[in-house]
């Protein structure tokens, strides 16, 4: 992997603290994963996983779309510059067993 | 195809028809897939429509199926984000929701390993939408350079 963990956590810190300075209501941003992975092109991106805490409909989707935008020019001069894949998971889905199943009533 | 009926048909897909039931994993993933396809058809919609405007006879109807289909997935996201910063904000963070999306497409549609969780598929669905919303939003000659930008690749010296 080029993406060095240093640099994984370094981009973390970056957009964690770019959502946060995003007004969101009363939601939190309070955890955030990456992994590696490669895309169509075989090129490296980061996939981050952001948990929040909070009401869904406090999420400004708007907002959200401009962090990257934001956090460009800090990922740039570490290295990275393939747009980081961020999605956002729900604190109290985390942990709960995944839908593998019909969704008809059991 | 239009993206507001790709963005609908991905919000069908996280619903169940029944209180206390989780959708299928499978339907999350082509929502998430619907979602980056509301993204692609968006951008080719608008430049067919930026390039040659509204058809109205047989040579501009086929110049302007030429220029939707076009469009490729993974040239387009190779050169919006080339010069991006040349472009105005909306059209920055379509560019970049649209590489985030396509990243996503590729693992709902061929990764078993991949899974999505319902409010994570229902936040790619949002940023999508918003994505797209500020996109049409932006100036039609804006969009044209974006036509020329997406279906055009820079050439080697």
């Amino acid at each position: 992997m080029s993406i060095s963990l240093e640099v994984q956590e370094k981009a973390k810190a970056i957009i964690l603290a770019g959502l946060r300075a995003q007004p969101h209501g009363s939601v939190r941003f309070c955890d955030i994963h990456a992994t590696v992975r490669l895309d169509a092109d075989d090129e490296e991106f980061l996939d981050i996983s952001v948990i929040y805490d909070g009401p869904r409909a406090d999420l400004n989707f708007r907002l959200l779309i401009s962090l990257h935008d934001e956090i460009e020019p800090q990922l740039r001069e570490m290295g990275i510059r393939h747009v980081p894949s961020v999605g956002y998971i729900d604190k109290a889905e985390c942990g709960q067993p995944l839908a593998k199943t019909s969704a008809t009533l059991p | 195809m239009r993206w507001q009926d790709l963005i609908a048909t991905s919000r069908l897909l996280t619903t169940t028809p029944y209180a206390n039931t989780q959708p299928l994993q499978d339907s999350l993933r082509r929502a998430v897939s619907a979602s980056y396809y509301a993204m692609f058809h968006a951008l080719a919609s608008s430049n067919a429509d930026c390039l040659v405007g509204t058809p109205h006879d047989p040579l501009t109807e086929h110049a302007w199926s030429r220029i939707y289909r076009g469009l490729n997935h993974q040239a387009a996201k190779r050169n919006l984000l080339q010069d991006r910063g040349l472009f105005s904000p909306g059209i920055r963070q379509f560019a970049d929701t649209f590489a985030q999306l396509q990243d996503q497409r590729h693992p709902a549609d061929y990764d078993p390993n991949k899974s999505f969780t319902l409010f994570e598929t229902l936040a790619l669905i949002d940023l999508a939408e918003a994505a797209i919303q500020g996109f049409m939003q932006t100036d039609a000659e804006e969009r044209k350079m974006v036509t020329i930008q997406s279906l055009i690749g820079r050439r080697a010296n």
